[in-house]
């Protein structure tokens, strides 16, 4: 299962509709890259890994919808840091969304970790993400 | 650019997005329609065969409709909307590229700009302006951390005067004096760190800020007895009992509270009211 699900041809092959990319990490595990420009208020998959997640992100003017789907039945946790979830009030910067993630396998844990930026192209009605996902044996 | 659209049952509609979205690569906009049914809405250069969207879900899509739309943003948000709010069936905060208001309804045009906060997408702004709603105008109102000047211009727009508002950041004070003009509103804009400087009274505060511009304001209005009313949030329910708990060392209580989205707002009287 594991194997399955690190494999990067199949999720390159999933996430070939809208640009995702993927590779084989060096010391094993899969690697995820999109970069994507979503409309505001329409919601878009961002990263899929088949067997795992999805995630999908809906950007509004002031707030970021974030929604992983769980793409497997096997229990998955999820975090993210203060600074994520509560980013809109830091008038200093913007800071990249990260969540991590928990995968409890049956032939073992892998964890996950997202990294996303995202930029406002106000003239284009849109915000331009760029996002990373590693996923590896915990 | 071609627009499609469909219905998905309400309660199936995350099931079927897991085989729909890798085929949307555009994305979808949603829209409930009631409890039951959601309108899913894609535009793009080429969408994807209707034929395509039905196997891989493996049933008919109801309500389906294509039809030509505007290559540009804006002349599509000014036929079908999507970045305005209605709040309390009385006020629509929208961009100025979305579709006015219905009659009787108070429509404020909002251009972001500056980093400022307040186009209404943020569910902070919308309980405050609900919990705006409820009460008469009784004399000046203040609008601290006014971001695009939202609360400060319904304020003046529902009555209160004079109003004032004020953000620590130029730009947003910037952005709040073209809003302010541009919905014929009357009211006093100034730059002004509340965490520092010294805090703009007025019988109605409108306060949609952190837990520590909270506590700046409490203690202002503590010695200021023609402060009547607060209006506060910027805070999670967690944070929400300390900043309740200053403005009741000022006298202050409680008399209306909402959450959305994982956020608090709360209206408070002076004790005496």
């Amino acid at each position: 299962m594991r194997e399955d699900v690190l494999d990067p041809g199949r999720a390159a092959a999933a996430g070939a509709p809208f640009g995702q990319l993927a590779a084989a990490l060096p010391q094993g595990g899969l690697l995820l890259s999109a970069s994507r420009l979503v409309e505001i208020g329409v919601r878009a998959t961002i990263l899929l890994a088949p067997g795992l997640f999805r995630l999908d992100l809906t950007p509004q003017e002031e707030t970021l919808g974030v929604l992983t789907r769980a793409l497997t039945s096997h229990p998955i946790r999820w975090r993210a840091d203060q600074s994520t979830w509560d980013g809109y009030r830091d008038a200093g910067g913007v800071a990249p969304l990260e969540l991590h993630a928990l995968f409890e396998l049956p032939d073992g844990p892998l964890t996950g970790w997202l990294h996303i930026l995202s930029f406002t192209d106000r003239d284009a009605g849109a915000v331009h993400f760029v996002a990373k996902a590693e996923v590896r044996a915990a | 650019m071609r627009r499609v659209s469909f219905r998905l049952p309400a309660d199936e509609k995350e099931d079927l997005l897991d085989a729909l979205m890798p085929l949307l690569p555009a994305g979808v906009r949603e829209r409930a329609l009631g409890d039951s049914a959601v309108e899913l809405t894609t535009i793009t250069a080429a969408p994807p065969p209707r034929a395509a969207l039905e196997a891989a879900v493996g049933r008919p899509l109801a309500g389906w409709e294509e039809e030509d739309v505007p290559a540009d943003w804006r002349a599509r948000r000014a036929r079908f909307g999507g970045g305005a709010f209605l709040v309390g069936d009385r006020v629509l905060i929208r961009s100025p590229f979305d579709p006015p208001a219905d009659d009787g309804v108070l429509d404020l045009v909002l251009e972001r700009g500056g980093g400022g906060f307040g186009s209404g997408s943020h569910s902070t702004t919308r309980m405050c302006l609900a919990l705006l709603l409820d009460v008469e105008p009784a004399g000046g109102a203040a609008d601290l951390g006014c971001g695009l000047g939202t609360l400060a211009i319904a304020a003046a727009r529902l009555g209160w005067a004079p109003v004032t508002g004020v953000d620590r950041m130029d730009g947003a004070v910037e952005a709040a004096r073209a809003n302010g003009a541009r919905n014929g509103a009357d009211v006093a804009w100034g730059v002004a760190d509340l965490e520092a400087e010294p805090v703009p009274l007025a019988p109605l505060l409108l306060v949609n800020a952190p837990p520590p511009v909270h506590a700046r304001v409490a203690a202002a209005v503590a010695a200021a007895p023609d402060v009547r009313q607060v209006i506060a949030s910027g805070v999670v329910p967690g944070e929400l009992e300390p900043v309740v708990a200053a403005y009741a060392t000022a006298g202050c209580r409680v008399a209306a509270a909402l959450e959305e989205d994982g956020w608090a707002a709360v209206r408070l009287e002076r004790d005496d009211a």
